[in-house]
């Protein structure tokens, strides 16, 4: 009895412990095991012990059911004073904990803050310490605990999974390697002067005046710029102190210096400018050496710059001299001088955009998780924080960019921004901005939704000789553009300073033009029309999303990226615009939408570039994008519209982060070359004792070098030379590039990648080839030049279409037949023009069925009832079946079938091998050639 | 031989060539950095340095609008080391304002102390001029002062020039201490211990 009785009371304490156990809590605990990662810092048993601020990420992904209100606390030693305070960042919003010093080990929880809590996507918790890397931050960390008033509301989340990369080529995914095609550039150096040009304006239609870093101010006429010899550039003023903007008003000539802006004035008349008038000086400033002025425009009778801030503090206390990062303004008559906006880091440009708003880009690093391109608003704040004193304007909850611009992906160190004019055809209204070390010039389109500036940023082109930090525009609407290389005049990126004239030429371009938010989605607009029947296929656009947090440490890694689908694709009446419908909008973030590089314009244009970026701060209410369901005609495909091929990622982040400084030709740039890396011994300085040692470099060396780039550093490289690009990056990401970098090592692998840089991407046109005549080949041609052009036609892919001496595929004539007839600049016109002249055997077909509808293409197969037909011959496996029941008329078609652009994949010498190669008609390819290379 | 002709075609050929020195050389443009630095000396961001003959410098502190030392630079070599975009003097110091010290107004007992508005710079034939302006509770006084850039007589040393525009009567405006008593201030060759009137006072260190 007594022992049923036990039994009966064991099992009735059993099942109360159960349900006790299975009762849902209304806390919550993000222990310090479960965080993103551990950085520098060290575990002991389930305590993280924070040594040092950067390099961690203390986060977690909470889960809520329902929204309400969460108190969350944590349980923390510190047994020192702390120099600054603890972010605590949960789902966007700030807070900053004074750390209570408690006596050694003596554990306390304390009150972080209350928050709301919002159910659907998994909302981002971080916790992290001061960024300033000389003092320790010695506090010993457990958890945090959240409460929340409804037990069982909260769970730890797992991170989003990473969306994979598809593959990349230049304009798809991965950074321009070239001009773009309808943009002439001239290069206007002079070799033997540096001018390192930091502010450009115009002095009246004909003279144009810049600044150098140097202190000089230069005119150039530019009605009469030699054409072959180096332009006469004349000295105005010297003296200045490191100028960084011009601007010129009613014949007034201002410049923003080191510390002060100033107008230069001839009092006199004797044609120099004699007097420096300082306009203000009305902020407080240091000796660092990052504290510049950038910029200059004159709106209103107000001069209006930005002010960067300093840099060496940010080692040593993080402190900045009152007023650093600001949009100030300041009337060009009385000086007096009024702070605009607040919160920037290093606003390397600024100037007018559409609609006269002011516009300032951004350099991603402490408290940008990004660059940006921000549309200034009186009275805003943009999130970049120091410590106390606060600038006036900081306040906990930031403006957002009108733009971000992802690290690495569409910009590093972002430039001037301006406003294209009429003369620039579809891209007039839109602005370009440049980049001083991502080289080239970004396009962004803008709109204004519901008050509230947004928009997208387009890769535009690359292929300059000069980094560009400033512009100035003609009244005929070239561009004269001039940058800075960083350190020596040609130790950056292989780039020098100088200037350049870009000119627009009107060439159609096929590529994105805008992209308009709608209720529902996001409508692009193209250049020119879609091929018919084309950009119907939800699939073919791959659209990823995310969003940022800013945090005092350097960067910061896409908060929430994850593939979001298109749910349908229409295409506009004028084949002008697709619509996207995309569910679930959210503000706050970046939709990244990638074409296909198979998308065809009606023309047979290939596209140019395929992506860009949208920021997404409002969306319209009640504006919807029309949905409207596909053609009844639409092509069925059998290829995929993007692959995924492993070793991809690696390839496309080294291009993005690591290429400006370490080469794949084992040759040091910024950085040691990556070839021979791993396995090879370094010679490194300890960073605590400055001891010397030396270690295998290895794929934890290499992981440590993009997390810690001081920690490890190798003799010979300072400090801070690396910026922490890790921040940026995720863990699958750093994984990918160490990856990378290891294959890279490898000598043989690094020549084969660096083989495949060499894409051109100009739009050849014949008149690119004057030494063409009636035949180029001298005899006999050269076994070298047949080799390349052999490599030359399969790079063209020509042989997906036609045949050489029988070798190949029929969907094309026979090369070696052609060439009996068409040589030189005919053969030539043949491939750049494939309309010009068609082969009866190989013409396409129009037919216009009982629909309206029009279908061009090869016929490649036919029955009793339908027509097979190919609309691109480089996708023969998109037939489209037509039931010539349905087909109202059919007749031949004026374009071929061969795409125009498909040897803008070569450079022009590889366009002449091809040439060249055609012209020795069958022999080559029968009887490969084996070349001996000239000694 | 037409040599009025040779002549002139020489001359004009010489004057070519010079116009097109200047051009490229910008020696004649005001604000040679051999003779005025415009960036940071010896760690005040916001300074200026001007030599006076061949090698006696003074250099200026912007926001105090008074001269922070005078020095005299190394015999062959310049006063001034240039690294990136600072200098910092080298050579002799003659004389070296420390302090802090700033612009007073002087009425009647009372002193009042003045802010300082830097204003700017202005290269002539033979002085560099520095602007600025001084503001008090009811009004600006418009200070201007003149460094002359051929050398000083030896009993000087070095010379300035220094001259208040809008002082009212009766008012006399006090140089900032740290620079009071070292520089001998004379106006038509008397000793004038601070600023009055409007007329230009030699400043000079005995």
């Amino acid at each position: 009895m007594k022992h049923t009785l036990t039994f009966i009371l064991s099992l009735l304490c059993l099942v109360g412990t159960i349900l006790q156990a299975a009762e849902p809590s209304r806390t919550l605990d993000l222990p310090a095991t479960k965080i993103f990662s551990k950085g520098p810092n060290v575990y002991a048993g389930d305590v993280l012990e924070i040594k040092k601020g950067r390099g961690s990420i203390i986060g977690w992904y909470v889960q809520a059911s329902r929204e309400e209100q969460v108190t969350v606390s944590i349980d923390y030693s510190c047994s020192a004073p702390l120099d600054q305070s603890y972010q605590l960042s949960f789902d966007g919003k700030d807070v900053f904990w004074e750390v209570p010093v408690t006596k050694p080990d003596e554990w306390a929880r304390v009150e972080l803050g209350k928050f709301r809590v919002r159910p659907g996507l998994p909302v981002l918790v971080l916790l992290v310490p001061p960024s300033n890397r000389k003092y320790d931050h010695p506090l010993r960390f457990r958890k945090l605990e959240l409460t929340s008033e409804t037990a069982g509301n909260l769970s730890l989340a797992d991170e989003p999974k990473e969306p994979a990369s598809p593959d990349a080529i230049p304009g798809f995914g991965q950074k321009l390697a070239s001009l773009h095609p309808a943009l002439a550039v001239s290069d206007l150096r002079d070799e033997s002067l540096t001018l390192r040009i930091s502010g450009m304006a115009m002095r009246g239609p004909r003279e144009l005046i810049f600044t150098t870093w140097d202190g000089d101010l230069y005119a150039l006429d530019i009605g009469a710029i030699p054409q072959h010899a180096p332009p006469k550039f004349r000295r105005l003023a010297q003296g200045l102190s490191e100028p960084m903007g011009l601007a010129v008003a009613d014949g007034r000539i201002f410049v923003t210096e080191k510390n002060e802006v100033t107008e230069l004035l001839d009092e006199d008349g004797d044609g120099t400018f004699e007097t420096y008038r300082c306009l203000s000086h009305d902020w407080p400033c240091t000796m660092d050496y990052h504290e510049y002025l950038f910029g200059a425009v004159v709106q209103d009778s107000h001069l209006l710059f930005s002010s960067s801030v300093g840099m060496t503090a940010r080692d040593k206390d993080n402190r900045q001299a009152p007023l650093r990062g600001s949009v100030i303004k300041v009337h060009v008559d009385t000086g007096k001088t009024e702070i605009v906006a607040g919160g920037l880091r290093t606003p390397d440009g600024i100037g007018l955009g559409p609609r006269g708003a002011l516009l300032v880009t951004d350099n991603q690093g402490e408290w940008l998780p990004a660059n940006k391109l921000i549309a200034v608003k009186s009275g805003a704040f943009y999130q970049f924080r120091s410590r106390e004193p606060w600038h006036p304007f900081d306040r906990m909850e930031a403006t957002p960019p009108a733009v971000w611009l992802p690290q690495g992906e569409i910009a590093n160190s972002p430039t001037e921004p301006f406003l294209l004019p009429a003369s620039w055809g579809p891209y007039a209204g839109q602005v370009l901005f440049g980049d001083a070390t991502f080289g080239g010039l970004q396009r962004s389109f803008l709109e204004e939704v519901e008050g509230v500036t947004q928009g997208a940023v387009f890769p535009f082109s690359q292929g300059f000789r000069h980094l560009f930090h400033r512009f100035a525009l003609t009244d005929s609407g070239d561009v004269f553009a001039g940058g800075i290389a960083r350190g020596s005049d040609k130790e950056f990126i292989h780039r020098v300073s100088g200037l350049s004239h870009i000119r627009y030429t009107g060439k159609e371009v096929f590529e994105p033009l805008a992209a308009r938010l709608r209720s529902n989605g996001l409508e692009i607009e193209l250049t020119l029309p879609l091929a018919e029947r084309s950009g119907w296929d939800p699939e073919g656009y791959y659209v990823t999303r995310w969003t940022y947090q800013g945090t005092q440490t350097y960067g910061g890694a896409k908060v929430r990226h994850r593939r979001t689908p298109v749910r349908s694709a229409t295409v506009s009446a004028d084949r002008r615009r697709v619509f996207l419908e995309i569910a679930d909008l959210s503000e706050g973030d970046v939709l990244h939408v990638r074409i296909p590089e198979t998308l065809p314009s009606a023309a047979g244009l290939s596209l140019w570039t395929g992506e860009f970026w949208y920021t997404i701060n409002r969306i319209p209410r009640n504006h919807p994008g029309a949905v409207s369901p596909a053609p009844s005609v639409v092509p069925t495909t059998s290829t995929p519209h993007f692959r995924f091929s492993e070793g991809n990622a690696g390839r496309v982040l080294y291009r993005n982060y690591c290429a400006s400084c370490h080469t794949l030709d084992g040759l040091k740039s910024i950085g040691p070359t990556f070839v021979g890396l791993v396995g090879s011994t370094r010679k490194i300085r300890d960073a605590e004792t400055g001891n010397m040692q030396e270690i295998l470099a290895d794929a934890k060396y290499l992981k440590q070098s993009i997390l810690e780039p001081n920690a490890q550093l190798v003799d010979g490289y300072a400090a801070n030379l690396m910026p922490p690009v890790g921040a940026s990056l995720t863990e699958k990401q750093v994984k990918d590039v160490v990856q990378y970098v290891t294959k890279a090592s490898d000598p043989e692998f690094a020549k084969k990648e660096m083989s495949h840089r060499s894409t051109s991407n100009l739009a050849w046109a014949l008149r690119d080839f004057p030494e063409v005549g009636e035949r180029f080949t001298r005899e006999p041609a050269e076994p070298l030049a047949l080799a390349r052009g052999t490599h030359a036609f399969m790079k063209a892919q020509c042989l997906q279409c036609h045949a050489v001496a029988g070798f190949g595929a029929t969907l094309g004539p026979d090369l070696a037949e052609t060439v009996k007839k068409l040589q030189g600049k005919s053969l030539l016109q043949q491939i750049l023009e494939p309309s010009s002249a068609i082969h009866p055997k190989f013409q396409t077909m129009q037919f216009v069925l009982d629909s309206g509808e029009t279908v061009t293409g090869v016929i490649v197969k036919e029955d009793a009832d339908s027509v097979f037909v190919v609309h691109n011959l480089l996708r023969p496996h998109d037939v489209t079946k037509i039931d010539k029941s349905s087909i109202e008329e059919q007749e031949v078609s004026k374009l071929s079938a061969m795409p125009t652009g498909l040897v803008n994949v070569l450079n022009k010498s590889e366009v002449l091998d091809l040439l060249t190669f055609l012209e020795a008609g069958p022999a080559p390819i029968a009887q490969p050639v084996t070349p001996k290379k000239p000694k | 031989m037409n040599y009025p002709l040779l002549l002139c075609t020489a001359l004009l050929l010489t004057r070519s060539a010079a116009l097109i020195a200047a051009e490229t050389s910008g020696q004649a443009s005001p604000f040679a950095p051999e003779i005025v630095s415009r960036l940071s000396l010896d760690g005040k961001p916001r300074s200026l340095a001007i030599r006076q003959g061949t090698d006696v410098w003074m250099g200026y502190d912007l926001e105090r609008a008074t001269i922070l030392k005078t020095w005299q630079a190394p015999a062959g070599k310049s006063g001034l080391i240039k690294s990136g975009f600072v200098t910092r003097s080298t050579g002799a110091t003659w004389f070296e304002d420390e302090s802090d010290s700033g612009w007073e107004l002087r009425r009647g007992k009372s002193t009042i102390p003045l802010s300082v508005r830097y204003v700017g710079c202005s290269q002539q034939k033979d002085h560099i001029e520095l602007r600025w302006e001084l503001r008090h509770d009811n009004g600006v006084l418009k200070l201007f002062e003149r460094v002359p850039l051929t050398a000083a007589p030896t009993v000087d040393r070095v010379v300035r020039e220094l001259r208040v525009v809008s002082l009212p009567p009766g008012e006399t405006l006090l140089p900032p201490a740290g620079a009071r008593q070292a520089w001998k201030t004379t106006t038509d060759g008397e000793v004038a211990p601070s600023i009055t009137g409007t007329l230009w006072h030699r400043l000079t260190l005995p």
